[in-house]
């Protein structure tokens, strides 16, 4: 194997938080990686969510160019009906799957979108795979096998689904937090024992592996991880699990590196940073107060907590909402999007086409002005339209709206007898500001670089691989990374773009027509797959 | 060529008697077995299952209309059997083979 390149991702990390763990000795391994190679700030997509910006970090394309916006996806244009997005709605080619035109082999752990796994050549084993389905995500087929035999595999812990996911963003008992973090010391671990069996045994020119308990620690713990806050004994206490959880960490990542070897080059990169949580916006709430929406009855679930985001409401609106009577929604809390209902025999109450520019910009309008009752202070930063935001042939697909709150918090999309409430403690949350760190051959020493955007991940990735960076890749290889000396003896290399993208039918998914299946054929044939 | 209601049963109780051994779950899987309140799954185990069941057909189904359905029911639960019935019913006349519908993570 001539070259190896290696991507860690640390879902939801930020310098915010790993800039004094290193400083005060808890990640001794990084703070001396950090020094002897390549780092910045990286600015994620908007939405800053791990589904679309795991998928931009590993595609070099935009949401509207690979079709994720959220864990979900609509099922047409025009559908208030939404499912869990799978692999099968990424529609651009990763950067395993350049690798593997190209003759290499990948390791891809724990990546979200992953299921139904990728054919590539290397191995597979799906982020957010609900347990009992694990070995269907795991590719080659015999790999779960394997992995079953490995030291104090638990399929039940290593996998995460929904339910823990909500507790992490929602809260939990005072006295569950430790707990919480033990399970991700616990989860890491397992990830990490993944990663040597491969790397010991099935050696790949590309590994890649996420590991995601810095964004569930910080969902939870971020008020005993923030700097500067005073803490009590009992916070204290979970604040020494939390730097337990990071201290281990740290290991586990110095072990991967030296297992790579001096010649591999190594790039860390999380998909969005964190910050605090002060309120909750109960957009469908303001929604309904403004006329915009309303319930299909008076037994809609209701919030009685700021932090209750509704995440055990996923796709009921369904049939929550009288939709002879919405002309707006949000379904999911997590990408802060709202939908304009188009008029239509399923939508009565739906908006005109002829009507839907004004009415989107008077949306717009009112949500810029909402206030907080309590303060004055509006609730809402910006608001981007998905013309701005979301331009490509998937742009359809994405919210007609996304809000950036006023405290970079997530929304709820539950009833409420008030559109904002403070909340007692501030929790974690999402910021476009994420990390990035590589060292390796021909990579600057002790470099801070401004201005890195995830979708200059990987064609990075692809050119130390030596591989071409496909010319459709929006993101650009940070050339003020390498030595110019390194660039002068092997320049980036362009290809012709490689994905085939198709905008989304308005049409039943039902019908797998001929035609799809010759496309099929076709883009299976130009990728390689068959001959 | 349609699969048939028996060739689909046969796949499915197949495919979740497979998975059963790593859930450890020891009862027996019928037509009539309940997703929620026998085998202990949740919806998302169930969404993934569909996702599976499309990859094996080559074909797309209207699973959230079904999800959907149930979710309204004053006990949101279905037997394996109403399961495969909708799948049945929405399946394509096609000769493609197992595979992929459309689109997908390349």
């Amino acid at each position: 194997m001539k070259r190896q390149t290696v991507l860690l991702g640390l879902d939801g990390a930020t310098f915010t938080v790993l800039g004094p763990l290193m400083r005060d000795g808890v990640m001794p391994f990084l703070r001396e990686f950090v020094s002897s190679g390549v780092s910045g700030e990286l600015e994620s997509v908007i939405p800053a969510l791990t589904p679309p910006a795991w998928t931009s970090l590993t595609t070099g394309r935009s949401p509207g160019n690979h079709g994720i916006f959220d864990f979900f996806c609509k099922e047409s244009p025009g559908s208030h009906h939404i499912r869990i997005a799978t692999a099968r709605d990424v529609h651009a080619e990763t950067i395993w799957s350049v690798a593997d035109r190209h003759g290499l082999r990948t390791i891809a752990l724990n990546f979200p979108l992953m299921f139904p796994p990728p054919p590539i050549n290397g191995f597979v084993v799906p982020g957010w795979m609900p347990w009992r389905q694990m070995r269907l995500g795991c590719h080659p087929t015999d790999l779960y096998d394997r992995l079953k035999k490995l030291p104090g595999f638990n399929a039940q812990e290593l996998a995460m689904d929904l339910n823990p996911e909500a507790k992490a963003i929602q809260g939990c008992a005072p006295d569950e937090y430790e707990e919480w973090v033990s399970l991700h010391i616990r989860r890491e671990r397992q990830w990490f024992a993944i990663v040597r069996e491969l790397m010991e045994n099935d050696p790949c020119e590309l590994t890649a592996v996420v590991f995601d308990g810095v964004d569930r620690i910080q969902h939870l713990c971020w008020r005993f991880l923030a700097p500067g806050r005073p803490l009590g004994e009992a916070e204290q206490r979970i604040r020494e699990r939390c730097l337990e959880y990071f201290r281990e960490l740290d290991g586990l990542l110095a072990e991967i590196v030296s297992l790579a070897g001096p010649e591999a080059t190594v790039v860390f990169a999380s998909d969005h940073g964190f910050g605090p949580q002060t309120g909750t916006f109960f957009v469908n709430a303001w929604l309904e107060a403004r006329g915009h929406l309303a319930w299909a009855s008076a037994d809609a679930p209701r919030a009685a907590e700021a932090q209750e985001l509704g995440i055990e409401q996923l796709a009921r609106h369904a049939y929550l909402l009288d939709w002879t009577k919405t002309r707006a929604y949000a379904p999911t809390p997590s990408s802060n999007g709202i939908h304009i209902v188009p008029a239509g025999p399923e939508h009565p109450g739906g908006v005109p086409a002829s009507e839907y520019e004004r009415f989107r910009a008077e949306l717009a309008r009112e949500l810029r002005a909402a206030a907080d009752p309590a303060t004055g202070e509006p609730i809402v930063a910006r608001v981007f339209t998905r013309d701005e935001v979301f331009g490509g042939p998937y742009k359809e697909l994405a919210p007609d709206l996304t809000l950036e709150l006023r405290d970079g918090g997530l929304i709820s999309i539950l009833a409420s007898d008030v559109p904002f409430r403070s909340r007692h403690e501030p929790s974690g949350t999402h910021r476009r500001e994420g990390v990035f760190m590589a060292r390796g051959p021909g990579l600057e020493c002790g470099l801070r670089l401004p201005g890195l955007s995830i979708l200059d991940v990987a064609p990075l990735l692809l050119h130390t691989l030596d591989l071409e960076v496909p010319e459709d890749m929006e993101g650009r290889l940070p050339a003020a990374a390498f030595h110019p000396s390194e660039l002068r003896r092997r320049p980036v290399r362009a290809a012709a773009a490689s994905a085939v993208v198709e905008a989304p039918a308005e049409r039943s998914e039902e019908a797998f027509t001929k035609e799809d299946e010759l496309k099929l054929a076709q883009r299976l044939r130009d990728l390689g797959y068959i001959e | 060529m349609k699969a048939s209601r028996d060739e689909i049963m046969a796949d499915v109780l197949g495919l979740l008697r497979k998975l059963a051994d790593d859930w450890e779950y020891t009862g027996e899987i019928t037509p009539q077995t309940r997703f929620f309140s026998d085998m202990g799954l949740r919806s998302l185990d169930v969404v993934v299952l569909g996702t599976a069941i499309q990859e094996h057909y080559n074909q797309v189904f209207p699973f959230v209309q079904l999800f959907a359905r149930v979710g309204q029911r004053a006990v949101p639960d279905m037997p394996v059997g109403e399961w495969v019935e909708f799948i049945y019913e929405h399946m394509q006349d096609t000769s493609a083979g197992p595979g992929r519908a459309a689109g997908g993570n390349r």
